[in-house]
C-alpha cells in the first residue's frame, strides 16, 4: 500500500507549487481560499445571508450569494433588471417583439435565455454545468435566475429544476447553445438515464445569427468581443475570464467556500443579459434595417442567408441609396440575381455596382464570365477580362504577391481563350 | 539471363535449387491436409440462403465449433492460419443475432483502418444477400462528421478500432446509447497484435468498455480471431478478463506447401561476402512474376521494398513483361493507393505486391502462390505469418526466404532446423501496470464516477482513486468519485507506443499545383526524408527539396536519379536522473536521442557508394526511464580485448532483452537495450535496459525491483539453450574472430553472481 502510492507518487508527482496551494485550500473553515478574489465587491458579500442555510451547512457550503436552496445541493440565486436601464447602449425593452422579428431562426415571443458554466470546454461525459443562468421577462422586469449545483452528486435534481425552468416559456435563446450548451445537457441527462424534451424546443442561437450579420466585420464572434463592439457593454474588473471558471469550481469543491465564485455569479448574469441586449439589438436590424445604411446591408445578408430573398432585396435597395453602401448593396443584388439565374438584371446590377467606386476585379470577373457562358457575347466578355487585367496588374503592390501571380495567369488565360472564341464567333455576330 | 520459358510453380523450385548460384540450406515439404467439415446448425434460412449464394454450404469444424460457441453465449477465440476462412467465424454469430433480435448490435474492433475497410466489404456483400436491413458501418479517424451522427443510432455493426474506441467512443458513450444498451458481440481481430504495452492499454479500454456496457444493462459476447502464438487462450483470457473457449483445431484443407532456405552465394570466400539477398529476392521475384506466378514479397524496411519494386520492374521490362503487375504496399503509401492495389490483387490485373509488413495483418489479396521473405522478419510467429501470405486451399504453394548477410539470417541458412522445431513467441499483457492502469481509472472516471468499493479490474483501483481525489483530479461526494479536471483524458493516452504523428509528403514538381504524395511517420523522417535525400515512392524516385518540421510537411520533386540516399543515424543514450540504486544496479530518467549525420549516396543495381552528404537536423528525442547494470574492472578479465568486451556486453544485453518480458510482462518490442564498453557518465562498462516508450510505463523500474531474477533467469536461458556459440533464442548472433561470445558472458554472469553474492 506504501509502497503504491511511492510509485504512484513518482511517476506523476505534480509541482510542488501544485502541492502547497491544494494543501492550503483543503483546511475547510480556513480563510486562505478568499485571497487572490480582490476584486470581490463588498456589496455581495455584504449582501450573503444565511437563510435556507439548513441544506447548505449540511452540505458545509459557505459563502454563496443571497438566495434560496430548492433541493438538496441545489441553490438558486435571483436578481431583477429594470427594464429602463440599457445593457450597454442596448435598451432590454420590446424582448418578445425582437423575439417574434427573428422566429424564422428560433425566436419567439417569450423567450428564455440561458447560459451555462461547466466544468470545462473538452466535451464528453466527464464535462458537466454548475451553474446556469436562464433569463426572461416578467412583469416590468427581467428577471435573472441562477442555479447553482453544489456538489455533481446532486446532478439528476438539478437537471430536473433546471429543465422546468428552461420549460416556462415559447423558445430558448443562447450563444452558441445548439452546438455546445444543448448537447452538454443531453450527454448530463442521458448519464441520468432520461430523456430529456429541451432539444425539441425552438432554439435562436445568437452566435449563429451574429456571425451572419457580422461576417468581415468583427475578427472574433466570442461573446466579450461582440459585447464590445455591437453592444458598448464593457465588463468591469470583477469579471472572471471563462477559462478560469473550471478551476475556480473546482476550488469551490474542495473547500466547501464559495466566494471563490462570486466572479462566475457575475460572470454568468452579465452573459445573460448580453444574450437579451443581441437579441433585441438584431430583432431591430431584421425588422426594420438597424440605424444606419451598413446594418441594412446586414439585414440583407441576414435574411438573404434565411432563405428570404424578397425581403433580403428590400433592405439592399435600401442600403443602394446610400452613395457609400452603393457598390456592396448592388453586388449583393446582382449575386441575388444570379442565384435566381435572372441573367439580365444580374449583369445590370454588377455594372451598377462598378460606379461606386471600390477596388472592383470581382464585378468586372463576374461581367466578363456572364457574357461569356450565359448572355454569349464573347466581345463584351472580352472588354470586361481585358479591363479586369488591366486593373490588376495596376494593383500589384496592394496585393500578396502569391495571389496576385495566380489571380494574374488566371485572367491571362481568360483573356486568350476569350479572344479565340471571339475571333471565331466575331464575323456572325456583325453579320 | 532470364528464361523466356514460362515455369510452374514447381518448375521454379527446381530453378532455384538447380539453376541459382546459391545454396538451399532447406527444402521441407508441408503435407496437403484434407478439409473436415460440419453442418451448419441452426441457423436462420436467410442467412443459409446468403452462405449457400457466395459458395459456402457447410462449415469447417472450427468455424461451426466457434459459431456454436458465440451463439450459445460463451466467448471464444480461434486461432485461424491463413485462408481457414475465419471472418464467417464471428459473421455468422453476428447476422444470426442480429436476425433474431434486429436491436441486437456488434462492435468490431481491428488494429489498423485497412483492415476495417476490408472487413466491412466482406461483411456488406454477405449482409446484401441475407435482403435484411442490417447496417455496417466504419467509425474512425476518416469517418465524415455529417455521417457519425447516423452511425451512433442506426449502425447495427460498427467496425473502428481500439483507439478510436478509447477515445471517441467511449468517452462519449452518452451518444451511443443504441449501440451500448444493445450489444450483443464484440470481435477482436487479429488478437496477437494485442501483447506488450499495447495489449495491456486494450485490455484496460476493454475493462471501460465492459463497465459502459453494464451502466446500459448490455453483456457482450467476445469473438476472438489470433494467428498462431504460443499462448492464444492465455492472451484472450488475460486481455478479457473472462472465461474463453479456446478453438485452435483447423478444419480448412491446405494444398501441399514447401518451404526453402536460400541462401545467396559466397561471392569472396575469404572476407565471407554473399551476393546481395535483394538483389536475389529481386531475380526470383522477377522470375515468378514472368511466369505469372502470384506472389508477395516481404522485406524489413520501406526504402528495401521501393528498391525490390524498381529491380523487379526493370527485370519485368527486360524480358518483355509489364512491370505494371507489381506494386509496393508499405506504411506511407495513401489510403486510396492502398484501395487500389488491393482491388488490383483480388481481381487479377496486380500479381506481385512488395511490402514491409503491412499485409501480414491479414488484409484479403486472394490466394498467392509464392511468399518471397527478405530476410528473417526477427520472429518466429512473424516468419510463418509472412510465409503463411501464400497458401491455398488446394494446389502447390511455396515460402521461400533469401537469408540476408545479417548474423540471424546467417544463423538460420546454417541451422535452418531453427525455423520450423522453435515455438511460435509468447504473448504477453500486464493490464495492471500502475502506470497504464493510472491511467485508464482516469480516462474511466470520466466516462462515469466511480462509486466506493468499485474496481476496474483490480483491486487496486480504490489506492488509485484516493491518490487521484487527494491530487484534485476526482473529487469524493455522496460515495462516489467524479472527475474535477477541465483535461479530457483519453486525448493525453496512447495505447500506442509509437506516435501517430506524420509528415505530409508533396510533391512539387508542379509548384502551381502540388499534389500529396504520401506520408512518412515522425521518427523515420530523419532517415527517409532529411533535406537533399531521394525518396523513392511506388517505384518513382523523388528529391527532397524542404523538410518544414515545423508543418510537419516535406516537399518533393520528381527527379531522374540512379541512385538511392542511406542516412547514418546517431544514437546516443543519456543518464539524466538516478532514482535508485543498489550495487551495480540502478534505474532513473534517461533520454535515447537519435540523429543522422551523414547520408551516402547508392547507386541503383550494383549498390556501390557513388557520393556522400552531411544532414543538418534537430535530434529526435525521447524522454524515458531506464535500468543499468554497470560492469567495473573487478567484474570484466582484464585479458579481455575491448572487441570482445564490447561483444560480450552486447551479448549480455541480448540475453537481458530475451529474458526480461517475462517478468516484466511485456513484449520485446516494449524494451530496447543499449550496451556501452565505457559509458560516458559511469566511466565503466553499462548495459541499459529501457522502456521504449516515451515518459516510460515503469519496465525498467521492474526490471531494477526484480534485478535478482532477472539474473538468475538469464543464467538458467544460457544454461539451458542447446547452442554452441550463440543463437537468436540467447545472446545473439556474432560473427568476427572475438573468440566464444557465449563462454565469455556465461564467465561474466558467474562473475556477477559472486560479486553481489
Ligand atoms: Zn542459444
Amino acid at each position: 500500500m506504501s509502497d503504491l502510492r511511492n510509485r504512484l507518487e513518482r511517476f506523476f508527482s505534480p509541482a510542488p507549487e501544485r502541492k502547497r496551494e491544494q494543501r492550503q485550500d483543503r483546511g475547510y473553515g480556513e480563510p486562505g481560499a478568499e485571497q487572490g478574489q480582490n476584486g470581490t465587491p463588498d456589496a455581495i458579500s455584504a449582501h450573503r445571508r444565511e437563510k435556507g442555510a439548513a441544506v447548505g451547512e449540511f452540505l458545509g457550503v459557505r459563502g454563496l450569494p443571497e438566495g434560496k436552496w430548492l433541493r438538496r445541493g441545489v441553490y438558486l440565486v435571483e436578481s431583477r433588471h429594470s427594464l429602463e436601464e440599457p445593457h450597454g447602449t442596448v435598451p432590454l425593452r420590446g424582448l418578445g417583439e425582437s423575439g417574434v422579428a427573428l422566429s424564422c431562426w428560433g425566436g419567439g415571443s417569450a423567450p428564455v435565455f440561458f447560459d451555462l458554466e461547466t466544468t470545462g470546454l473538452a466535451g464528453g461525459t466527464g464535462t458537466y454545468a454548475f451553474l446556469a443562468g436562464v433569463g426572461r421577462l416578467e412583469e416590468h422586469d427581467f428577471v435573472v435566475r441562477q442555479l447553482f449545483l453544489a456538489s455533481p452528486a446532486f446532478e439528476p435534481d438539478w437537471l430536473e429544476m433546471l429543465e422546468e425552468l428552461l420549460a416556462e416559456g415559447t423558445s430558448l435563446v443562447s450563444y452558441n447553445g445548439r452546438a455546445y450548451d444543448m448537447p452538454l445537457l443531453q450527454t448530463r441527462f442521458a448519464l441520468a438515464r432520461r430523456t430529456s424534451f429541451l432539444e425539441e424546443l425552438p432554439h435562436l442561437d445568437l452566435l449563429r445569427l451574429s456571425r451572419g450579420v457580422w461576417k468581415g466585420d468583427l475578427e472574433s464572434f466570442r461573446l466579450v468581443e461582440v459585447e464590445k463592439q455591437v453592444l458598448r457593454f464593457v465588463r468591469g474588473e470583477e469579471d472572471v475570464p471563462g477559462a478560469l471558471v473550471p478551476e475556480l469550481y473546482g476550488a469551490y469543491l474542495r473547500s466547501g467556500n464559495a466566494a471563490v465564485l462570486d466572479g462566475v455569479f457575475l460572470h454568468n448574469r452579465w452573459d445573460i443579459l448580453s444574450l437579451a441586449a443581441l437579441q433585441s439589438l438584431l430583432g431591430r436590424l431584421a425588422s426594420e434595417g438597424g440605424t444606419e445604411a451598413r446594418d441594412c446591408l446586414r439585414a440583407g445578408r441576414l435574411w438573404a442567408r434565411a432563405g428570404e430573398t424578397e425581403k433580403a432585396s428590400r433592405f439592399w435597395r435600401k442600403a443602394g441609396e446610400d452613395p457609400t453602401q452603393r457598390s456592396e448593396a448592388f453586388r449583393c443584388l446582382a449575386q441575388a440575381a444570379a442565384r435566381r439565374k435572372e441573367w439580365p438584371v444580374a449583369e445590370e446590377f454588377w455594372r451598377a455596382s462598378l460606379s461606386g467606386g471600390g477596388f472592383s476585379l470581382v464585378p468586372l470577373v463576374e461581367l466578363s464570365k456572364i457574357w461569356e457562358h450565359r448572355l454569349r457575347d464573347m466581345d463584351k466578355a472580352l472588354v470586361f477580362a481585358e479591363e479586369a487585367l488591366r486593373l490588376l496588374l495596376g494593383q500589384r503592390a496592394f496585393l500578396p504577391g502569391p495571389l496576385w501571380e495566380r489571380q494574374r495567369m488566371e485572367l491571362r488565360k481568360r483573356v486568350e481563350r476569350l479572344r479565340r472564341r471571339a475571333a471565331q464567333q466575331g464575323p456572325q455576330q456583325e453579320r | 539471363m532470364l528464361s523466356r520459358r514460362t515455369k510452374t510453380l514447381e518448375e521454379l523450385l527446381r530453378w532455384v535449387e538447380k539453376d541459382l548460384p546459391g545454396e538451399v540450406a532447406v527444402h521441407r515439404m508441408l503435407p496437403p491436409r484434407q478439409a473436415v467439415t460440419a453442418p451448419f446448425g441452426p441457423l436462420d434460412p436467410r442467412l443459409v440462403a446468403a452462405l449457400a449464394e457466395r459458395g459456402v454450404t457447410s462449415l469447417f469444424t472450427h468455424q461451426q465449433r466457434a459459431v456454436e460457441l458465440a451463439c450459445s453465449g460463451r466467448n471464444v477465440a480461434v486461432v485461424t492460419p491463413t485462408a481457414s476462412g475465419k471472418s464467417l467465424c464471428y459473421t455468422i454469430p453476428v447476422v444470426q443475432g442480429i436476425l433474431e433480435d434486429p436491436a441486437a448490435r456488434a462492435l468490431y474492433l481491428f488494429p489498423t483502418k485497412a483492415l476495417s475497410q476490408d472487413q466491412m466489404a466482406e461483411l456488406y456483400a454477405l449482409i446484401e444477400k441475407t435482403g435484411a436491413d442490417i447496417r455496417t458501418f466504419t467509425y474512425d479517424g476518416d469517418t465524415p462528421s455529417a455521417a457519425r451522427q447516423k452511425i451512433r443510432t442506426a449502425g447495427h455493426v460498427v467496425i473502428t478500432n481500439p483507439d478510436m474506441l478509447h477515445t471517441g467512443i467511449l468517452p462519449h458513450h452518452t451518444k451511443w446509447v443504441k449501440l451500448f444498451e444493445n450489444l450483443r458481440y464484440v470481435v477482436l481481430d487479429e488478437l496477437h497484435t494485442y501483447r506488450g504495452i499495447f495489449g495491456s492499454h486494450l485490455a484496460n479500454t476493454l475493462r471501460r468498455l465492459k463497465r459502459i456496457c453494464a451502466f446500459y444493462g448490455s453483456k457482450p459476447v467476445f469473438i476472438c480471431c489470433s494467428a498462431t502464438i504460443r499462448n492464444p487462450g492465455e492472451l484472450a483470457e488475460a486481455l478479457l478478463e473472462e472465461p474463453v473457449a479456446l478453438v485452435a483445431e483447423n478444419g480448412a484443407p491446405r494444398g501441399e506447401k514447401h518451404v526453402l532456405v536460400y541462401n545467396p552465394p559466397l561471392v569472396n570466400r575469404q572476407l565471407g561476402i554473399r551476393r546481395s539477398a535483394l538483389l536475389e529476392t529481386a531475380r526470383i521475384a522477377t522470375e515468378a512474376l514472368a511466369s505469372r506466378i502470384p506472389t508477395i514479397v516481404f522485406t524489413r524496411s520501406r526504402i528495401n521494398v521501393e528498391l525490390l519494386l524498381t529491380y523487379i520492374r526493370q527485370g519485368l521490362a527486360a524480358c518483355g513483361g509489364s512491370p505494371d503487375i507489381v506494386a509496393g504496399y508499405r506504411g506511407g503509401y495513401l489510403p486510396s493507393e492502398r484501395r487500389t492495389i488491393e482491388k488490383g490483387l483480388r481481381d487479377g490485373t496486380i500479381l506481385g505486391v512488395v511490402s514491409t509488413n503491412a499485409l501480414e495483418l491479414g488484409v484479403d489479396i486472394g490466394s498467392l502462390s509464392l511468399a518471397l521473405l527478405h530476410g528473417y522478419p526477427g520472429g518466429i510467429a512473424a516468419a510463418w505469418q509472412q510465409m503463411g501470405r501464400a497458401g491455398r486451399r488446394s494446389g502447390l504453394s511455396a515460402a521461400i526466404l533469401v537469408a540476408s548477410s545479417f548474423p540471424l539470417d546467417q544463423f538460420l541458412a546454417n541451422q535452418p532446423d531453427y525455423l520450423f522445431n522453435a515455438s511460435p513467441e509468447h504473448a504477453r499483457i500486464n493490464p495492471n501496470n500502475l502506470y497504464i492502469l493510472v491511467n485508464h481509472v482516469k480516462c474511466a472516471a470520466f466516462e462515469k464516477p466511480f462509486v466506493q468499493g468499485e474496481n476496474l479490474g483490480t483491486a487496486e483501483t480504490g489506492d488509485v482513486l484516493n491518490y487521484l481525489e487527494e491530487q484534485g483530479v476526482l473529487h469524493l461526494a455522496e460515495g462516489r468519485y467524479f472527475w474535477q479536471d477541465a483535461s479530457f483524458p483519453a486525448e493525453n493516452v496512447s495505447l500506442r507506443s509509437a506516435t501517430s504523428e506524420n509528415y505530409v509528403i508533396l510533391d512539387v514538381t508542379h509548384p502551381e499545383r502540388p499534389v500529396v504524395l504520401g506520408e512518412v511517420d515522425r521518427p523515420s523522417a530523419p532517415m527517409l526524408i532529411h533535406p537533399e535525400a531521394v525518396y523513392f515512392h511506388a517505384g518513382q524516385p523523388y528529391q527532397v527539396m524542404e523538410l518544414d518540421q515545423e508543418g510537419m510537411r516535406c516537399l518533393v520533386k520528381r527527379v531522374d536519379a540512379d541512385y538511392y540516399t542511406d542516412a547514418d543515424m546517431a544514437v546516443r543514450l543519456q543518464l539524466l536522473d538516478v532514482f535508485d540504486s543498489a550495487e551495480s544496479w540502478g534505474w532513473g530518467e534517461v533520454l535515447l536521442a537519435s540523429r543522422p549525420t551523414v547520408y551516402k549516396k547508392i547507386r541503383l543495381g550494383t549498390h556501390e557508394n557513388v557520393g556522400y552528404g552531411y544532414v543538418h537536423l534537430g535530434e529526435e528525442q525521447m524522454h524515458t526511464t531506464g535500468m543499468w547494470l554497470l560492469f567495473g574492472e573487478e567484474v570484466l578479465p582484464s585479458g579481455w580485448s575491448d572487441d570482445l568486451r564490447s561483444s560480450v556486453l552486447a551479448g549480455t544485453a541480448h540475453l537481458l532483452r530475451s529474458t526480461a518480458p517475462l517478468f516484466l510482462m511485456c513484449d520485446r518490442t516494449d524494451i530496447s537495450v543499449h550496451s556501452h564498453v565505457r559509458d560516458p557518465h559511469w566511466e565503466r562498462g553499462a548495459i541499459y535496459l529501457v522502456d521504449n516508450v516515451p515518459g516510460g510505463v515503469g519496465l525498467a523500474e521492474t526490471a531494477f525491483a526484480m534485478r535478482g531474477h532477472l539474473i538468475r533467469a538469464a543464467k538458467e536461458a544460457l544454461a539451458g539453450c542447446p547452442c554452441e556459440r550463440g543463437c537468436p533464442g540467447c545472446i545473439g548472433i556474432f560473427s568476427g574472430e572475438s573468440g566464444n561470445v557465449k563462454a565469455s558472458v556465461r564467465e561474466l554472469l558467474g562473475m556477477l553472481g559472486r560479486a553481489s553474492a
